[in-house]
């Protein structure tokens, strides 16, 4: 019976070994930028309104001619209606490792959406700037976590140092 | 069919423990060693009210801050290590979890670390070119006069697992320039290395109850993420064979949209402004979490964490920026700070 398990096990022990991988990074709460702070608002914001279906709230936030791409099918996009057809009651999950660069009247905002052990998704927003309002774009998106895939020109291999 | 069953049954339970394994936030380093998950914005966890739970200030009311200190282990900077889950975890071959179950009621947990206790001294490493800017009389003046100061005093509601508590003391001890020995493009490790050449030179004393500064100017890049996720951040390390305490902070001219918090600073110089701010946000983390072990919240926030770019109560200075206070004469618009008492909230000042 033992003998008979032990591949058996081996086998899943080697199965967890991506969603082990994924929490890899160590925990870093430098002072966050004004621009980190607020784009966490704002996309906790979004997501709150998308998992009540608040349409008020979510076309002060979502532009007319917002769309989804994702790594699984980069040229075909989802539409706005589409997206928010399939995003409605989503749960909420949290936000991880955001950086945002800032050109003015546009912001691009990256970050880790935690949805859970092999479910985690590499988000890249769009926001741009509408008056005193800032508006998503676009969405850019992909499964994220397993270090195994190879970036072209990433440097996985250098350890964040452990920082405050 | 009965070993069918049984299979099934056995790999229903293996899933079982997998799942929640992973989803307790235990993460590893690939070395079998625990480490802690990485920060997080969790939308579905409100920030702390501060409502609610309030205690006295007061020293005697201390005692009853909620956390059963006779009940804590002697402090071992080394046994434990942050989970960003709100308690310390052992690094014993990827099994960690809570030594004990703690009550707070403050909005911030302690984690068994040391604190720098007495006077914190600190000192400055001007990196870069800061030739004819205005910026070492504004922050020599902020670090001379913090010190003492009721904004300061935030800082004295924290304390260690003897109840010693931080005390409103610092000394300015001096500055050391650099004149870009790293480059114009650091990355952590230059950053300690140029603490690290500063203290071997003799420049600066190796001093283990300080917190050391690097201090850079608009045109040098922290390419772990300055302006883009930070502004600034505080570590420890080894050097010179001691536990050393030190911080980065660029200067905001280099990305005042992301922090900056005006255009125009009290002291006409909005980088040094900026600046300002972070430092203290820095050294208050560095005096109540300086081994990153210490004092922070379920969420891995620190003090200052909890109150960045909320400023509190403000006035208008003759140039027409704001401020908030004033310290050594001159004003500055600081961040406000998370007091560890009356059941926790951003201040800028204690008591």
């Amino acid at each position: 019976m033992k003998t008979r398990l032990l591949p058996l096990l081996t086998l899943i022990a080697s199965l967890s070994a991506p969603a082990q991988a994924a929490g890899d990074q160590q925990q870093r709460i430098p002072t966050v930028t004004r621009l980190v702070q607020l784009f966490s608002t704002l996309e906790s914001e979004l997501m709150a309104a998308l998992q009540k279906g608040d349409t008020t709230a979510i076309d002060k936030m979502l532009a007319d001619d917002f769309e989804l791409r994702s790594g699984a099918m980069p040229g075909t996009p989802t539409p706005r209606a589409e997206w928010l057809r399939r995003s409605h009651g989503q749960a909420a999950a949290p936000i991880e490792q955001m950086a945002v660069h800032d050109y003015g009247s546009a912001a691009v905002v990256s970050y880790l959406w935690k949805r859970g052990a092999r479910h985690d998704v590499f988000i890249v927003d769009v926001w741009g700037k509408s008056g005193d309002a800032w508006k998503l774009s676009a969405r850019y998106a992909s499964p994220a976590g397993d270090r195994r895939f190879t970036v072209p020109g990433a440097a996985l291999e250098s350890q964040p140092s452990e920082k405050k | 069919m009965y070993f069918k069953t049984k299979l099934v049954l056995l790999l229903c339970v293996i899933n079982v423990m997998f799942v929640a394994t992973s989803q307790a936030g235990v993460v590893h380093d690939g070395k079998g060693k625990a480490v802690e998950p990485t920060p997080r914005v969790d939308v579905t966890d409100p920030v702390p009210s501060g409502k609610g739970w309030g205690h006295r200030p007061s020293d005697a009311a201390r005692d009853e801050s909620g956390m059963t200190v006779e009940s804590m282990p002697p402090i071992d900077a080394t046994e434990l290590m942050p989970s960003g889950k709100g308690w310390g975890q052992r690094p014993v071959n990827g099994k960690a979890g809570p030594s004990r179950t703690t009550k707070y009621t403050n909005g911030i947990n302690y984690h068994n670390g040391p604190l720098i206790l007495g006077t914190t001294n600190v000192y400055y490493i001007w990196y870069g070119n800061w030739s004819g800017n205005t910026a070492p009389s504004i922050l020599n003046n902020l670090a001379s006069s913090i010190g003492g100061s009721p904004y300061y005093g935030i800082n004295t509601t924290y304390y260690d697992g003897q109840k010693r508590y931080v005390t409103n003391a610092v000394q300015f001890m001096g500055a050391a320039t650099d004149n870009y020995s790293q480059g114009a493009a650091l990355t952590d490790a230059s950053v300690k290395t140029i603490v690290a050449n500063q203290i071997s030179s003799g420049a600066l004393p190796r001093d283990t109850n300080a917190v050391y500064f690097v201090l850079t100017s608009a045109d040098v890049n922290e390419t772990s993420g300055f302006c883009t996720q930070y502004c600034g951040w505080h570590t420890y390390g080894s050097i010179a064979g001691a536990n050393i305490k030190y911080s980065f902070v660029g200067n905001p001219d280099r990305c005042p949209s992301a922090c900056s918090a005006q255009t125009t600073s009290p002291s006409g110089n909005a980088g040094a402004g900026g600046m300002a701010s972070v430092i203290a946000h820095e050294l208050a983390e560095a005096v109540t979490d300086p081994n990153l072990n210490a004092w922070y919240d379920s969420q891995g926030m620190e003090n200052a964490d909890k109150c960045s770019w909320k400023f509190g109560a403000t006035y208008t200075t003759p140039n027409g920026a704001q401020a908030n206070m004033k310290l050594g004469g001159m004003d500055y618009l600081i961040q406000q700070n998370w007091v560890n008492a009356n059941g926790g909230s951003c201040t800028l000042s204690y008591p």
